[in-house]
């Protein structure tokens, strides 16, 4: 069975690769380029290794809350949006890191996604790291409050080693048309406001 | 079958109609907006005194004698022709060395969502060219004209020599009809709180011989002036209020400048956003809904304000023409609009039937002050769907481009970037006001990506 779904998924890659094909290429640790990451085509690479600096398992923990974020690196992430009639479907790619995470508080798991494998259509917790920054950038998906927020993660360099995670309250979509989400409760369950994570692994 | 050998006329139909319009005599609107035309209204009974125009008008007579029209009786060219002139204000338009006359006129068959004017163009040579126009107003989008089929042009000559066949040797013209509208009614160009239309028309003679008789004309297919892309009805639309005239003309609206004003103090001082949703009104002009407000002490909105429509007496999601709103000057927010904001005004393009050019979405904070203003109505409302049922695409690519940790410049030129991306750089135009001079600026990109272009109103 988990070959099947190897198998489909690489089939299904390389139609992708086919249709949308690789026009140009840049670095992400060029900032002279950054004007051309995002053109239709273009495959923007983090050539300098930048992500492996955030590659882990990270914890969060106080009396009440436990929350980890696994990071891993993911090659290609292929990003496009339904053009409308008559116009040209528009594509790049990048290299980037795909989030999943843990979120337990008072003893109740909230959710637990850290063993989903993403792949690089199908993702929805991602980030990327382009020069001059030294952070993460991304969109992080907050499963209980069905809420899409932008993060930044930035390597603290410490010993042991921490990052700050920062999950914007403001910056945020929802996942849910609006009618749905509940008066009074909590619309996000993953901290904001930028939080100190220890790197586990 | 319609010829190559098209030429230009230039023709200056306004309608005058009903009650409402300014009765200012000789209100010269293109002194408030420096157009480059004038217009003027003139009562039937001021106008029956101006030679050119009486000189015009008799030539159209099937008698060959000089009339004055009269506000009692009706002349001999009514008689002729069979329409009565309502004795309401004339429309005088001066362009390009032409003068023309917009006068309400009523036929036995005029029908009760038609307009009709008489039309007499009068060139720097004393040539006149003369035209019934029958405006036929949709019921179902508050009496807009949305298709060019609703504008019936027929030439009228009594004399063959002096029709434009004759004078132009050809067999088809297009004809460039510039109305204003608001949404109940439809009068002059004088009335400069609503858009102003210019659309091109081809008739052409049934036969393809010298004779533009009324009973005779062909209306073709429209011609597309703007030579857009996939924008449909609204395509053909020029509007003679340009954008930038709408962004002058909506700052020097006193309640919306206080309104900005008030929000971009209130970026500096919360910790939530703050909306109003602008409402045009056929009476009593733009319109604010109440602030609406994010409210971070309720987690269930958070601190994002809602961009929402109201539905009353006045403001209804028919009449709505977009919102202002501040983000936070804390960095917490983005310096530009998010795509949310646009997914919310192009909400709000679905519901309106207002003018396009009206439409216009604004934010401020202490990054600037933003505007957006829409290009192609049609093409953008019909988006939504596709936006609002992938959002998470949009808000990936979005994310790709804008950078809320990014100073505003880098953010100015990812949102650009975005909107090229994205196809949605032929709906929207961004345009910025600047700090210093307080002057709007239309913001694009140069061809390779790499640098804002600003390019000033006026």
């Amino acid at each position: 069975m988990k070959k099947l779904f190897i198998y489909l998924f690489l089939l299904c890659s390389s139609i992708i690769y086919a249709q949308y094909p690789v026009i140009t290429t840049t670095s992400l640790s060029n900032p002279s380029q950054e004007d051309q990451h995002t053109n239709s085509g273009n495959y923007a690479m983090d050539t300098e290794n930048e992500r492996q600096q955030f590659v882990g398992l990270w914890r969060y923990t106080t009396s009440d809350v436990l929350f980890e974020v696994k990071i891993l690196k993911l090659d290609k992430l292929f990003s496009s949006t339904t053009p409308p009639s008559g116009f040209e479907r528009k594509y790049s790619y990048m290299d980037g890191v795909v989030l999943t995470y843990k979120l337990v508080k008072n003893g109740v798991v909230l959710h637990d996604n850290l063993s989903t494998i993403f792949t690089n259509t199908n993702y929805h917790s991602w980030g990327y790291i382009e020069a001059p920054d030294d952070f993460l950038y991304g969109r992080i998906k907050d499963f209980t409050g069905s809420v899409t927020s932008v993060f930044t993660i930035t390597n603290l360099n410490t010993i042991p080693n921490r990052i700050l995670f920062d999950m914007s309250n403001m910056a945020y979509s929802l996942d849910n048309p609006r009618h749905t989400y509940i008066p009074s409760n909590n619309l996000f369950s993953i901290p904001t406001g930028g939080i100190e994570m220890i790197r586990i692994y | 079958m319609r010829k190559n050998n098209i030429i230009r006329l230039i023709i200056f139909g306004i309608v005058l109609m009903l009650f409402g319009c300014s009765e200012d005599l000789f209100d010269d609107i293109s002194q408030k907006n420096k157009r480059d035309y004038k217009i003027k209204e003139v009562s039937i009974s001021e106008l029956s005194l101006n030679q050119g125009f009486t000189k015009a008008y008799s030539k159209i007579s099937k008698s060959n004698f000089e009339i004055q029209i009269s506000t009692t009786n009706k002349t001999q060219i009514e008689n002729d022709y069979g329409f009565t002139i309502i004795d309401e204000p004339a429309k005088v338009i001066e362009y390009d060395n032409k003068t023309s006359y917009s006068l309400l006129i009523k036929t036995d068959s005029t029908q009760t969502n038609e307009i009709k004017n008489l039309v007499i163009e009068v060139d720097s040579l004393n040539e006149s060219t003369n035209f019934i126009i029958t405006y036929k107003l949709d019921e179902s989008s508050e009496n807009h004209i949305n298709t060019n089929e609703q504008i019936v042009i027929e030439e009228i000559a009594f004399d063959p020599n002096t029709n434009i066949s004759s004078r132009y040797n050809s067999d088809c013209m297009d004809v460039i009809v510039i109305y204003c509208s608001d949404a109940s009614k439809y009068c002059g160009g004088a009335d400069t709180q609503h858009g102003c239309y210019r659309r091109t028309t081809t008739i052409c003679s049934a036969s393809g011989a010298s004779d533009f008789g009324a009973s005779e004309n062909v209306l073709t297919s429209p011609v597309d002036i703007n030579h857009g892309h996939g924008g449909g009805g609204e395509s053909l639309e020029e509007s003679l209020i340009t954008p930038c005239d709408d962004l002058t003309s909506k700052d020097s609206n006193a309640e919306f400048s206080t309104k900005m004003t008030e929000l971009k103090t209130k970026a500096s001082n919360q910790n939530f956003e703050s909306a109003f949703t602008m409402y045009q009104n056929a009476s009593l002009g733009l319109l604010f809904s109440n602030e609406q407000v994010g409210n971070p002490n309720d987690l269930y909105t958070g601190g994002q304000v809602e961009l929402n429509i109201n539905n009353d007496i006045l403001s209804t999601p028919y009449n709505s023409v977009g919102f202002i709103h501040c983000h936070l000057d804390n960095g917490s927010t983005f310096g530009v609009f998010s795509f949310s904001d646009i997914l919310g005004f192009s909400q709000l393009a679905g519901y309106s039937t207002r003018p396009v050019v009206e439409f216009g979405l604004y934010v401020t904070s202490a990054s600037g002050t933003f505007a957006i203003k829409i290009k192609n109505k049609i093409a953008f409302k019909n988006y939504f769907n596709v936006m609002n049922g992938t959002q998470s695409h949009f808000e990936t690519e979005f994310a790709k481009h804008v950078k809320k940790t990014d100073d505003v410049n880098k953010q100015k030129k990812g949102f650009l970037k975005f909107l090229k991306e994205n196809n949605l750089e032929n709906m929207l135009d961004l345009y910025e006001k600047d700090t210093i001079t307080n002057i709007w600026e239309k913001l694009t990109l140069n061809t390779n990506g790499t640098q804002i272009v600003e390019e000033p109103c006026n």
